[in-house]
């Protein structure tokens, strides 16, 4: 900023500098390095602009630069020559160097009482000898008689708006319209990076360390940065980033691309083959995906459009939200589509202020103890300022959620929040707190045994319908059980945060927030899948060594095949006590008081409620329980057509007498007595034994859903885990049995029997 | 004692297996003395200061010989907050060897010592070997805890101890040996004493029953 500028203009351009700086010292930012070298004039807009304003924040004033940094002294309060750090108390000295900065411009060739009074008046203000004299930056805009320019508050989508590109577009336009934030993130996927960048225009020389190559700010060598402050030419240089790379990208979006339509079922052969090729990469691995520009593009624009209106109008757009992630998310506004799924809303940064995240607790020595351990190869969390916020964030979540306590883990948990929303505290604070109560139910009482183990034996129960024969290999390794016990725990307790790095998270995450809390079950069942072939040659130690590093696994597989995994699964096979979202609430559902989570722990197969029963077999509620008002009837379907369907076979494991007084429809009667073979020396195993019933068993082995009826619960276990020893997989047990029915009044239909006779 | 290798022949397993003994040994104490990184010295001889915290339990398995003997040694980590303990204490069945291990710079973790051997007394099997391990013996500017404090303690309780450095490596294969050591010779007294008896001599020791029972969840 130098030439002459007339007397309005002058004051115009002081009242933007103080502006400036009130603005960076609300925000807690401290400049620490205003000349007028930082200031840059906007020609188009008539706007100045302060520089650098992050330097002194980042560098914990170039403490983490390796150097030390000193305001040019021509600028300085004269205390501050002494002191090398400006902490904001100390703010005084700031908009002193504004007055001289302002001063040194306006003032070119005039005395002191030539200039402009209003000018003198602060320059004398802001100068006084005693630093406490000093007025802060609101305090001079107050004596310009500068109107009370209330900031906006930066709330959680300010940054996300419809991106409205014009008709006739340029690549310009379309990169002015995604605003900085997304243009930059674009630029980074189309360069090598702000490094590469530096290093081509001279401003930072690579060199090779021993262990890695390190970057060194070659300005941090130059006089500016000196502690002499013999001129400062050199050290401010500013340097156009390259957009050629992403021009040339941008270029082939047409009006159709900068248009996207969420709705898929358009005639394909009418898009533009710009769109057509946007469409094809959608079946590219996501990290290929995630690296094109083009692809991203045009999901940014249908999220931005999405969210454009949030939280307001977020019962009109969560179904599609939710159809969208399922697809995948640009990573550039995952944050904002994280705090969308999980419903954050609400003023957090007010919320968050007024939580008391100092007083010390009993567990600080405990968080202490684990932030230095917790994602450390991550640059801002091993930061030290990073660690404040870590323990901070925990903190507030802790004082407002007393019935809860920190657990070890919640450190992990808290992390990926924290990554996404560093600038604000608040909102990771809010998003954990919407995360945990969903997917960490229970998880973090200060007794959760309970939990944790209902959650491990749901865990092996649908290892054994998915995968018997591993888990019988696991169960019985010379003696030993390889038990999810054993290295399971981390897994549910941190939503597999503690066990994988933050990216494998993230996408981990993506996934489960459109899923209900049953998704991690079947996550753990799609690892556990994915290292069969390697499980089933191992003995038990090389088991608990293979689970104590996390094989490298692609996540993004094991997460599709989840979810695959999750649809097969009727839903009260998966059913845990604590789970706070489990849909199914009609009468024939399995209901919280009939569950004995001490039996339920010794239990090797899941159960299945009567009201799955009846949706998967297409059977009328009514069938059993009459019509009673309110309760919810499954698809009604002619009886007659049903044989060919019949996704499930029920097999009444009861004697024949009972069975013939009456059962569930289409079942077929194996007495648990009868129906095996005893053990010999040659088959030491209990095979069954031939019979109509047992061969109807056999064929429908792998392609149905084996529902084992007894007389209870633990009547049908008993039967069905003979069954499990001779690998069968898709076992699970009629939660209740008979008893639940008769209690329930159920009446049941008599056997056709002529098959059998 | 059951056999690792049940009805067949130990002998050929054995050979297979190529060690003669399989001891379980367990690693307790306060959170972040170190317990994950003296067994990282121990089986991968280096050291890493940012170790995640262990939740739950965790393992590593290192083949040592004694007295000609090779032993392989399943040493198990268990999680060092104190909330852990309902579960951590289900992993005490079957151990052999306990290794306590407090950190010479924090008195807390020293106090906590007698809780630890509260714990061992209820959970794990009687007479088991126990040895108390002073970590970070190489900070000696930051040291709070006296080396004839351990002592004192360890002479107090009836059990042996050694100080050592996760950092440095000094004593930790010394701390390892020790107690395989001392494990061995209960091991094989009590092998003798079988035979005496007249019993099936049984070569391969794994630790009796599944680490949590052959049935699911009967741990805690």
């Amino acid at each position: 900023m130098n030439g002459k500028l007339s007397k309005d203009e002058g004051i115009c351009f002081a009242q933007q500098l103080f502006s400036a700086l009130d603005f960076l010292h609300r925000e807690g930012l401290v400049h620490g390095q205003i000349s007028n070298k930082l200031v840059h004039y906007d020609g188009n807009a008539g706007t100045l602009k302060l520089s650098e304003w992050f330097v002194n924040t980042l560098t914990d004033f170039g403490d983490f630069a390796g150097t030390n940094f000193r305001q040019s002294i021509k600028y300085s309060a004269p205390e501050s020559v002494v002191k090398t750090k400006l902490t904001l108390a100390k703010r005084g000295h700031e908009a002193s160097s504004v007055a001289a900065a302002v001063t040194q411009t306006l003032g070119v060739g005039k005395t002191f009482e030539e200039l402009d009074p209003a000018l003198r008046k602060i320059l004398e203000i802001t100068t006084s000898h005693q630093p406490r004299d000093r007025p802060t930056a609101r305090e001079v805009l107050d004596l310009l008689e500068c109107p009370k320019n209330e900031f906006p508050q930066i709330s959680l989508f300010s940054n996300i708006s419809n991106v409205n590109i014009p008709e006739n577009h340029s690549v310009r336009d379309i990169i002015e319209a995604l605003g900085h934030n997304d243009a930059y993130y674009f630029w980074r996927l189309s360069s090598n990076g702000l490094n590469s960048e530096l290093e081509r225009s001279g401003l930072i020389q690579k060199t090779v360390g021993i262990s890695k190559v390190e970057l060194i700010p070659s300005t941090a060598k130059s006089s500016g940065y000196n502690a002499n402050g013999a001129g400062d030419g050199n050290s401010h240089t500013q340097t156009e980033i390259d957009l050629t790379v992403l021009e040339g990208t941008l270029q082939s979006v047409d009006t159709i691309a900068a248009n996207p339509v969420i709705s898929i079922d358009i005639d394909q052969s009418k898009l533009s083959p710009t769109v057509r090729q946007i469409n094809e990469e959608r079946r590219l691995p996501l990290s290929i995906r995630e690296s094109s520009i083009l692809y991203q593009f045009s999901r940014t624009l249908i999220y931005r459009r999405l969210l454009s209106g949030y939280p307001h109008t977020l019962e009109g757009i969560i179904e599609e939200l939710k159809i969208q992630t399922k697809i995948d998310i640009p990573p550039n506004l995952r944050r904002y589509i994280w705090s969308a799924l999980l419903q954050v809303s609400g003023d957090t940064r007010e919320m968050y202020r007024r939580i008391n995240k100092c007083a010390i607790r009993e567990t600080d020595r405990q968080i202490d103890v684990d932030i230095p351990r917790c994602h450390q190869y991550l640059e801002v969390i091993a930061s030290p300022e990073g660690a404040r916020k870590l323990k901070r964030v925990i903190k507030a979540w802790l004082v407002t959620n007393p019935g809860l306590t920190y657990w070890q883990g919640l450190d992990s948990l808290t992390v990926p929040f924290l990554v996404l929303h560093y600038d604000r505290e608040d909102l990771a604070y809010a998003s954990m707190s919407n995360f945990i109560p969903k997917y960490l139910n229970g998880l973090f009482q200060r007794d959760n045994a309970a939990v944790i183990q209902e959650y491990l034996a749901i865990f092996q129960q649908l290892i054994c319908y998915h995968e018997p024969e591993l888990a019988n290999h696991l169960l019985d390794m010379d003696g030993q059980a390889f038990v999810p016990d054993l290295y399971a725990i981390p897994w549910f307790l941190t939503m597999f945060s503690h066990v994988f790095p933050i990216k494998k998270i993230f996408h981990l995450w993506d996934k489960l927030l459109v899923y209900d809390s049953s998704l991690p079950l079947f996550i753990a069942v799609a690892i556990m899948i994915r290292l069969k072939r390697q499980l089933m040659t191992f003995s038990f130690n090389d088991c608990i060594l293979s689970f104590s590093d996390m094989p490298d696994i692609d996540v993004d597989d094991i997460v599709t095949q989840s979810t695959v995994l999750h649809r097969d699964t009727p839903p009260s096979c998966s059913y845990r006590v604590h789970q706070p979202d489990f849909a199914d609430t009609s009468l024939l559902a399995i209901h919280k008081e009939d569950i004995d989570l001490q039996a339920r722990r010794m239990e090797r197969l899941p159960i299945i409620s009567l009201s799955d029963v009846c949706r998967l077999n297409r059977i009328k509620s009514s069938t059993f329980i009459g019509n009673f008002t309110g309760e919810e009837f499954e698809i009604v379907d002619d009886i007659e057509n049903l044989a060919t369907i019949e996704r499930l076979l029920i097999v009444d494991c009861r004697d024949e007498a009972d069975f013939k007084t009456g059962t569930l429809p289409g079942a077929i009667n194996l007495p648990s007595k009868t129906s095996f073979e005893d053990p010999t020396s040659e088959v030491p195993i209990s095979t069954l034994r031939p019979s109509l019933s047992s061969i109807k068993l056999i064929s429908a082995r792998g392609s149905r859903i084996i529902v084992v009826a007894g007389k209870d619960t633990r009547d049908g276990q008993a039967f069905a885990e003979r069954l499990l020893s001779l690998g069968y997989p898709k076992l699970t047990i009629l939660h209740g049995g008979f008893n639940l029915l008769s209690s329930l009044g159920a009446t049941l239909e008599l056997p056709d029997l002529r098959e059998d006779s | 004692m059951s056999s690792a290798a049940g009805s067949s022949t130990p002998t050929s397993i054995a050979a297979q297996k190529a060690y003669d003994y399989l001891f379980k040994l367990l690693l307790i104490g306060d959170s972040g003395v170190g317990k994950t990184c003296l067994l990282f010295r121990f089986a991968e001889n280096s050291f890493n200061p940012t170790f995640i915290s262990t939740i739950g339990i965790d393992f590593k398995i290192q083949t040592v010989e004694i007295d000609g003997k090779r032993i392989k040694l399943q040493v198990w980590d268990t999680a060092g907050q104190e909330r852990f303990r309902t579960i951590t204490t289900a992993y005490y069945r079957g151990a052999m060897g306990i290794l306590l291990v407090y950190d010479v710079t924090s008195k807390k973790t020293f106090e906590n010592i007698t809780n630890w051997l509260k714990n061992i007394e209820e959970h794990a099997a009687e007479g088991v070997e126990q040895l108390l391990v002073a970590n970070k013996c190489d900070q000696e500017d930051k040291r709070v805890i006296s080396e004839e404090q351990g002592q004192l303690l360890a002479v107090h309780h009836g059990i042996d101890f050694i100080e050592c450095s996760a950092m440095t490596g000094e004593n930790v294969r010394e701390a390892f040996y020790r107690m395989a050591r001392r494990v061995k010779t209960k091991h094989e007294s009590k092998e003798s004493a079988q035979r005496a008896d007249g019993s099936k001599s049984v070569k391969i020791l794994s630790d009796p029953g599944s680490p949590l029972g052959k049935s699911l969840g009967n741990c805690c």
